[in-house]
Formats: C-alpha cells, structure tokens, sequence
C-alpha cells in the first residue's frame, strides 16, 4: 500500500472521525449522563457515515473518474478504501465500547457482539451501497435502512418461526449476528464486484442516484411537482420538494418499518426480553434523527454542492424569499417525517409505561423535530454541502448545551455573590416589590423549566426561555445563507460564537432572574438563617476550643467580621448573644428545645456535634446543630416560633 | 442634454477574501447599448466584480449602482433588469431543458417563446433531455438561452464561450449576442468577462482590462486600435541601435524590428524612417495583442 495515497484516504475520514468519537466519548463525561443517548445514536448514524466516506467524497469532488484512469488496479484502489475505513470505524468503535462499558450503557456480552455485527454490516455494506447510490448521503441512508428492515424483518421472522416463548435474547442475538455477519459477506462481494465493474456514466450536472433518480413517483404527482412557465414561488416549492425526495424516501422507509413492528406486534406484549424493545426504539430514534438533520442540510447541502445555490441567487425573486421557502421546507419535511408520522404510529405501538409514552412526548417529538431540523438547516446555512453540514449538527448542538449549562451555573453563583455583597432586600418594601414577580408567566416558565419533575415536562419550557437564542439563529440563517461561504471550520466557529453567547446570556439571565425573585419571596428568618450559618461556619474553626462546661458566646459584631450580616439579619438578631456549645449527651428534642422527649433522627447516641443557640429579637430561637469536623449543618430548628417553608427551590 | 444614467457604475471597489485582495479601488461606467468587456488573467478579480453587481458579495468600499440602483438596497428590481450566465452553470439533474427553461422563464415577466425555440434548433438541443445528462458545454448553451430569452435590458456573461465547440461558440457570438443587442437598439447592454478575448474582438465597444484586482487600462475599442500599433520595420543589414524607448515592446529578428506602440506610433515611425528601412509598415493591434502587450509591459 502507498502511504501517499494512505494518507489521501485518511483526511476526509479525519473531521468525521472525530465527530463520532465525541459522540462516543460522551458517557465519559458524568455531566453529560443525561444526554449518552446522543452516544447510541451517534454509534448507529456514525459509523455507517464513516463506512461511506471513502467512496462517498470521491463522487463528491467528482474524483472517482480520475481515480480510476490512474496506472493502479482497481482491487488495489478497494483494498486501500477498505482498510483504512477498518481501521477509523473500529477505532471508534472501542471508544463507544468503552464509554459505555464505564457509564452502564450496553453492557453484556451478548449488546457488544450484537454491536460489533452492527458495525461490521456497516463497513461491509456502505462501500456498495455508496457505489449504487454514487453518494455519501445515499450511502448512509441505505446502509443504514437496508440494516433496518433486516433487523425488523429478520426478527419478526424469527419470532414467528420460533414462538415468543421459545425465544430467549441471546438465542435471538446470536441468530441475528450470523444473519448480519452473512449480509455483510454478501455485501462485501457485491461492493468489490460494483467497484469493478464500475463506469462513469453521469454526467456533469451529477450522477447522485437520489437526487436525479429516474422518477419512481406516480403520474399525477410528477405533473404536479413538474415546473410551470408561470407561478415563480410555486416552482420554488416544487423545486424544494423534489429537492427534499430522499427525505421523503426515508421517510416512508422508517414509517414503513414502524408499521411492520406495529403488524407484527412488539416482542414485548409476548413476555419478551425488554432488550429487543430498546433495541427497536434506537432504531426508530436514529431514524427519525437522520430524517431530521436530512431536512434541514439536503436541499440548501446539495445546492451549495452543485453551484445552483448562487445562481438562484440571481434570479428576480428576493433571496430572503428564497430562504423563507427553503426554511419552511426544510421545517416541514422534519416536522411531518421526525415528528408527525413516528408520533402517529408510535402512539399505535408504544407500551403505555414506556418513556416515550410519557403525556409530553408527542409535544416534545414535534417540537424537537422541529429543532433539530432547524439547528440543521443552520448548519446548512454556514458550511458548504450537506455531508460538511451533516457533520457540524452535533458539535454545534454540544457547544450550544454547554453555553446553556454554564449560564445555569453561573445565573445563581453570581446572583448569590450579589446578595452577600449587597443587601438590595434590606428595604422591605423593595423586596416586596420585586417579590411580586414570582406570579409572573416568565417566572413560572422558568420553574417549569428547571423543576418539572422530569426532562420530558421541562423541554418545552426550556425551548421558551432559549426563544432569543432561535430568534438569533434565524436570523443568522438567513445572512448565511446569502453570504459567499469560505470552507473553514474558523468561519462556522465564528458563527456559532455569538449563537452561544445569546444561549449563555438567555440561561444566565432568566435564571439570575429567577433567584432575584425567589430570593425577594423567601422569609427573612431563612435568609438571615443562612448567612448566621454562614458566618459561624467561618467563624468555628474547630471543636477543640469548644468546651462542653464553658460554651462561647458571639456578638452579631463578631459574627460579621467573618461573613456578610445584612441590616435585616442585624435587625432579626437585635442585640442577642449566640452560643456555641459542644454537646456528646444524647440530644433531646428535635431542636433541643425540650419540648419532645425523644432523640433526633438524625442525632444516633454517642455521636458529638456542637450546636449553636441564636436567640432572635422576637423571642424565638434558632438552634442549629454542626458536624464537628465538617462543619456541615446536621439540624436546623425554631424553638417558640414558626419555621417559615423552606425555600428549597432556589438554584444554587 | 442630461446624458442617460449608466447601465453600471462601480466607484473604488474593494473586496477581498481574508486577507487576499480580490479587487482593489476600481472604476469603471457602462453606457447603455454598450458591450463592454471585462477582461484579465484568471483570478483577476472579474468574477468577483460581477459578484458585487449582482449582490452576491456585498462590497467593502466603494459602491456599485446598476441602472443606478444599489443591488443590496434594490436586490429584485435589478435582477429584474439583468440576466446572468455564470462561469460555472448548474442545474437540477432531475429537470429537463424544457422543465429548466419553463422554471426560469417563471420568475420573468417577459420571455421570448420563438428566440428559446430558434435557440433550441440552433444549439440542436432536445427539450426532453435531462439536464444532468447533458455536457458541459451543452448546459452551457441553455445556460445561454435562459439569459437571452427574457430579453432583459442587460446582460451578464462570466466567461461565456468556456465549454463550448468552436461552432456553438461562433454561433453564439454572432448569433445570440448579435441578435441580442440588435432587438431593442441603444437599449441591449452586455457586460462580458473573458481572458478569450479574440472572440468578442468585433463585439466589445470598450473594455476594462482588470490585473491583481486593479484596473490597468480603460478604452474604447476603436481608439485602443488606433493608440496600440504594431510597426514592422526591415533593414538592408541587421538594425541599428536606435532610441526606441518610447515603444511598449521591442522584438528583433535578424534584421527586422518590430515594435508595440501605445499612442507613440508616428514618433517611432518617424525615427525608423531616419534610417532608411527598407520596408515598414504599421498595423492595429487587437484586442488580444493590447491584452498582452499591456500586462506583459
């Protein structure tokens, strides 16, 4: 093997290389435990786009022809191909082992060598899939179905010759490894077989099979979809349709798979193992992703590829007419094909106790289709060609989850950092102004949004808060899509810059917003319970200078020294002393107050703290009791007054 | 008399990718009825010229006003008036040439049905043909006919012969642009860029020649053919040393001389004279040997 041509066969395998082992790596990350699912569907999109590559980019820089006329047998051009696409997917896919062995996901003998069938299937089965559809779309897509319908089909087939009963999962598994391993000899051969027989028909207009297909569709609606001589934006809808037809494909193609699962019956209603039904669901999530991100990047990738982008440009129709068509499009083909058909037929087929068959999930797919096809169609928009766009979705879906996370953190951090320089709540009126937002929508939104009791219910709220943000990228999008693209990643990461920042700021502000308030609204006693807390903790450096005979008294003076006292803590407090006393005895009464005779929960005997009695102006006193060597607070309680509700739901 | 407003007007253009400087602070004016040319090396900055006028590259100083409207204030109301053939044509594989041409004509208010279908047997083109089967050359030639048949009162051509077999390309300079111009007379403009520039030789009324982004020279084609001459001049033994630095280029062969003159043709002749030849002779220079002459100078 030439190392030259190694190292030529290596570089457009590199970008995309790296985009799937991010998606791998990301159950590495504990942070991101929420979203490892993007790892499984990272490992099914993936890997047969890294399995396409390497055909797939010769027919896109139109190269394959002038690989072919050079002095190297054709056997040896495959061999090249193959090894180094071996060699990047099985990379990959011990980062995908790995990080899911780490974090709990597939873990098990029987998932790793269902998944490694599934990955050689798509390194065997891509080159001839990418050859017949002569592009790297075409490639992933029919690698992919054609993997699909087998594992949909072959199972039910199973299921049917076998009994539900009969069957166990690793009996099932292990069946349709050998199917899978048969497939892809067979594919293997085909592929080989395709490359040497190959001719370079198309002509330079494309020779993408998905694109300029011969018309499959029927009569009436060829007539419908063919342009007129008049109704200039109607031909640009018929265009953006003709244009989105592969999305269509897949489209019927997932629905048709639903629907088999659906007329069979899921395995699951049969007392199956559960494995199957999630191998099932990540089937019809992966495809409903690819439906998506192929709405939003095919028609704007493939215009921009082929050079009719600029030149509809110059046409007499305004080019943010052009983009409005194009975005709406784009949005409905995700819509109808992400989100509308999968609902339809997953509403038929779901278990009622099954995530996805949780009250949200037809909102959340609709308007998660919607995103997603959009974030896509961003992508469209400031990278050239639709692999190029492909490719961005998930970085930039990633750079925009950390810009939201670290407005998260940071919108309570400073905001708290704000309260103990200053004390704006100290006039009562003020705060009671200010507190009057806690019935306002925006406030209640944000509530929803980050303490819904499950991520289902506080996705839409949360898309509602980052409404600037897509305001933004819209119309970002448009600019984009009108301006003269340089193919660089510096140009997209100059872009996407200002995109997170107006995420950073959307999270950051409502959630600054959002403690301001609950702050306003939370008792004074709590928040003068805090910073006493606060401050004693600082205050104590120890037990050792505690004696159990001779406890220590502290001024509010003293206890201001060490941490911010507000005017109203001060007021709370009056002129009280507080004493700190190290106490081994048996503790009695929930707060030491003498009132119940039995011990405290969380206060076994024998074990030592030292509690802090905090007499307030009004009678009442806080006794709050500490872990000697943490200085953690064990207990909190009010004696001879009422505990106002615990704020519990303030961020931070 | 108010004289016409330019059909183009590009005052100290710039533009540049990145750091690399495409054009530089270039002037020129287009009169209506003209064919002016565009012409210079490859990566002279035409291509990005013609961006700016057609809004699809916003310039970065200067300004640009076509029919004395900006395109980025005026995108559609100029694109109305102008049809454009790019360097590089594209279009939908799965269309046909008649399918194409009926999806463009879409977007006009005027299409000339007779002209598309002259053009059609002249190109001998099938309607029923797919686009992405047909050669480059061959979508070319749609390309072409599409930018004629809304007979708009300018016409935008990026290197239009490019692809095209000696005959079509004949047939289309003649033919096609003749006809063009000729519809609506003193109306018709044509911007033309090329570096195939003995093609357009009888066409170009003036012309630009663009290096490095910059405008090098602005003329009239019949005064640039009187300015530019080529003397020929043969002695009886090999030629004298004469002052010749007047001239834009000097070749010596045996014992003839021949010089490139830029508007100092009678001085020079003048000076040969002095020196008895025993032939000399002057003739005009193209369009071609000016392109040449000037950037080799």
């Amino acid at each position: 093997m030439n190392a030259q041509r190694m190292y030529k066969e290596a570089r457009p395998l590199f970008w995309p290389w790296c985009a799937v082992v991010l998606a791998g790596a990301l159950p590495f990350f504990r942070p991101l435990h929420s979203i490892t699912w993007v790892s499984e569907v990272g490992f099914f999109l993936g890997i047969p786009l890294l399995a396409s590559v390497a055909f797939g980019d010769e027919f896109q820089h139109r190269t394959l022809s002038l690989l072919l006329s050079q002095p190297i047998s054709r056997m040896e051009i495959w061999r090249e191909k193959l090894s180094i696409t071996a060699i990047a997917v099985f990379t990959a896919v011990l980062v995908f082992f790995s990080s899911w062995k780490m974090s709990g996901v597939h873990t098990g003998r029987e998932n790793s060598g269902y998944l490694a069938a599934a990955a050689i299937v798509f390194v065997a089965s891509a080159p001839f899939w990418t050859l017949f559809t002569r592009s790297i779309v075409g490639g992933v897509v029919l690698t992919f179905g054609v993997y699909t319908f087998i594992f949909v089909l072959g199972g039910q087939v199973l299921f049917w010759g076998r009994g539900y009963s009969k069957l166990g999962t690793s009996t099932f598994i292990a069946t349709m490894s050998i199917v899978f391993l048969g497939y892809a000899g067979l594919m293997l051969w085909l592929g080989w077989r395709k490359l040497t027989r190959f001719q370079a028909t198309g002509g330079v207009g494309g020779d993408d099979l998905l694109t300029a297909a011969p018309g499959v569709l029927p009569g009436a609606l060829v007539g419908w979809l063919r342009c007129r001589p008049t109704g200039a934006v109607l031909n640009l809808f018929r265009k953006e349709f003709r244009l989105l037809r592969p999305v269509w494909l897949i489209s019927l193609l997932a629905a048709l798979d639903w629907a088999c699962l659906t007329l069979f019956g899921l395995p699951y209603e049969r007392g199956f193992s559960r494995n199957f039904e999630t191998a099932v669901v990540i089937v019809g999530v992966v495809s409903t992703l690819m439906i998506a991100i192929l709405a939003g990047t095919l028609s704007l990738g493939e215009e921009r590829t082929s050079g009719t982008h600029l030149w509809h440009l110059t046409l007499p129709v305004s080019a943010r007419r052009q983009w409005f068509i194009k975005l709406c499009m784009a949005l409905l083909a995700g819509f109808t094909g992400a989100g509308l058909v999968p609902l339809l037929i997953a509403g038929r087929l779901l278990d009622p106790s099954h995530m996805l068959a949780d009250v949200h999930l037809g909102r959340n797919l609709l308007v998660g289709a919607v995103i997603l096809t959009f974030a896509a169609f961003w992508c469209a928009c400031a990278v050239k060609g639709t692999v190029s766009a492909v490719l961005w979705v998930l970085p930039v879906m990633i750079a925009l989850y950390f810009a939201v996370e670290l407005g998260k953190w940071a919108g309570p951090g400073l905001t708290h950092l704000f309260f103990s320089r200053f004390d704006p709540f100290a006039n009562v009126k003020f705060a009671e102004a200010v507190s009057r937002f806690g019935s306002n929508a925006f406030f209640k939104l944000i509530q929803a949004a980050l303490f819904s009791n499950s991520v289902q219910a506080a996705f839409v709220p949360m898309i509602m808060i980052l409404a600037p943000t897509l305001l933004y990228a819209v119309i970002q999008s448009y600019r984009l899509f009108r301006a003269q693209l340089q193919d660089r990643a510096l140009s997209v990461v100059r872009s996407l810059l200002p995109l997170a920042m107006t995420a950073f700021l959307c999270s950051f502000l409502s959630l600054a917003f959002y403690t301001f308030v609950s702050q306003a609204a939370q008792d004074p006693k709590w928040t003068a319970l805090f910073q006493i807390v606060e401050a004693i903790q600082k205050v104590q450096s120890g037990v050792g200078k505690l004696d159990a005979a001779h406890p220590l008294e502290v001024t509010v003076e003293d206890l201001a020294k060490a941490s911010t006292v507000s005017k109203s803590t001060r007021r709370l407090l009056g002129n009280s002393h507080i004493t700190l006393a190290l106490d081994e005895s048996p503790h009695h009464g929930p707060f030491g107050c003498g009132e119940n005779p039995q011990p405290h929960g969380l206060s076994p005997l024998g074990y030592s703290w030292y509690s802090a009695i905090i007499p307030l102006a009004d009678g009442s006193r806080f006794v709050v009791a500490f872990d000697p060597v943490t200085h953690s607070v064990i207990s909190v309680g009010i004696c001879g007054g009422q505990l106002p509700p615990f704020p519990g739901r303030v961020p931070g | 008399m108010k004289s016409p407003t330019p059909v183009i007007q590009i005052e100290n253009l710039s533009y540049a990718y990145g750091r690399a400087e495409a054009v530089h602070d270039l002037s020129l004016t287009v009169e209506p009825g003209r064919c002016y040319g565009l012409f210079g090396r490859n990566g002279a900055g035409k291509t990005t010229t013609i961006k700016c006028l057609l809004n699809l590259l916003r310039p970065q100083s200067g300004q640009v006003r076509v029919f004395g409207l900006d395109p980025a204030k005026h995108e559609v109301e100029v694109k109305r008036l102008l049809s454009y053939v790019p360097d590089q044509v594209a279009f939908y594989p799965w269309m046909s040439v008649r399918e194409t041409l009926d999806y463009l004509a879409s977007f006009r208010a005027h299409w000339n049905r007779q002209t598309e279908q002259e053009l059609l047997v002249r190109f001998q083109l099938d309607p029923a043909q797919r686009t992405g089967n047909l050669s480059k050359g061959q979508q070319t030639q749609v390309a072409l006919i599409a930018a004629v048949c809304p007979e708009t009162d300018l016409l935008v051509l990026d290197e239009p012969t490019s692809g095209l077999d000696p005959i079509v390309r004949r047939e289309f300079i003649e033919a096609v642009i003749g006809a063009y111009q000729q519809g609506v007379p003193g109306k018709h403009t044509i911007l033309v860029s090329t570096h195939l520039i003995s093609e357009f030789e009888g066409l170009i009324d003036e012309f630009t020649l663009i290096d490095h982004g910059r405008s090098v020279l602005t003329l009239d084609a019949d005064q640039a053919r009187e300015r530019y001459q080529k003397i020929r001049a043969r002695f009886a033994q090999s030629p004298p040393e004469i002052n010749l630095e007047a001239a834009l280029r000097v070749r010596r062969d045996g014992r003839e001389l021949e010089l490139i003159a830029n508007g100092s043709g009678p001085e020079l002749m003048e000076r040969l004279r002095e020196h008895n030849p025993e032939a000399l002779t002057t003739e005009s220079l193209t369009l071609e040997e000016i392109f040449v002459a000037t950037l080799k100078a």
